[in-house]
């Protein structure tokens, strides 16, 4: 009997290809995953920092950030890391997020147009009031 | 040779649902839908035009502390600090993974989650008790 049809000859081989640490730098689609994979360093980060300055407001220490402009630099690449992590993320709301219509689905765009109009529309709506807070007389 | 007993698959225990691997998939899509559609616009007004001299909420002291004041505004910054954190906790938990770190998954992924609900809970304490 030839080893082929034996199961009892041990275990199965596989042959997986091993990757190495750098196999992200082998194209740029796969730097780009692992860019958009590391978004959320940039955006913890940013979370931590406004932590930070909450901290020092609860310790009579918070300085104005106007003309600060170490924050505004980790500020700047801290938004085109989120903005990239906002607009990878909601391009897959199309093809994950199945909203039931009758026996069917929602298309993709709409579900899609969905989701980047609510982020105009956040921006553009919680930017004005976080603005007009600025300018409460107390 | 006796019939092998037939099982319904919903009594068979290796095909028993993994509940936890669902419920950080879960948040993580969560997650990262909130951190996109919310956190932009925060880090625009507060950290880029902020000091670029436009006024906003957190333009001085006085105004943060009145803001921060305000239950809504602290839950609103709970609920992104608590989500943001377990998206990224799960992102980092993979993109190791995608690394070569493919040894300790337990280890892994108490440390990443495990700091991700510790971080939670501290904001929300010092969020609470501010100002």
């Amino acid at each position: 009997m030839s080893d082929a049809g034996d199961l009892s000859a041990g275990p199965a081989h596989t042959y997986r290809r091993q990757l190495g640490g750098g196999w992200f730098l082998r194209r740029p689609s796969y730097f780009l995953y692992m860019v958009r994979e590391l978004t959320v360093v940039f955006m913890t980060a940013w979370l931590l920092w406004f932590l930070y300055e909450v901290w020092l407001l609860k310790q009579n220490a918070f300085v104005t950030l106007t003309g600060n402009y170490a924050v505004l630099a980790f500020s700047t690449v801290c938004l085109l890391f989120t903005l990239y992590h906002a607009v990878t993320f909601l391009n897959l709301s199309g093809l994950i997020l199945r909203i039931p219509i009758g026996d069917r689905f929602a298309p993709a765009v709409v579900v899609k147009g969905l989701a980047f109009g609510g982020l105009l529309f956040v921006t553009a709506a919680g930017g004005a009031v976080m603005v007009y807070l600025g300018y409460v007389k107390l | 040779m006796a019939a092998t007993e037939h099982v319904p698959w919903h009594r068979r225990q290796d095909l028993r649902p993994a509940v936890g691997h669902g419920f950080w998939w879960f948040m993580f899509g969560n997650g990262g839908a909130i951190a996109a559609i919310f956190l932009p616009v925060t880090i625009l007004v507060v950290g880029v035009l902020g000091p670029l001299g436009v006024n906003n909420w957190m333009e001085d002291s006085k105004h943060f502390a009145w803001t921060l004041g305000n239950p809504i505004i602290k839950l609103y910054f709970i609920v992104l600090c608590f989500l943001t954190f377990v998206h990224a906790a799960h992102r980092l938990r993979y993109a190791l993974f995608d690394l070569g770190i493919r040894g300790a998954t337990r280890a892994l992924e108490w440390g990443c989650y495990g700091l991700a609900i510790l971080a939670t809970l501290a904001a929300a304490a010092l969020l609470v008790v501010t100002p």
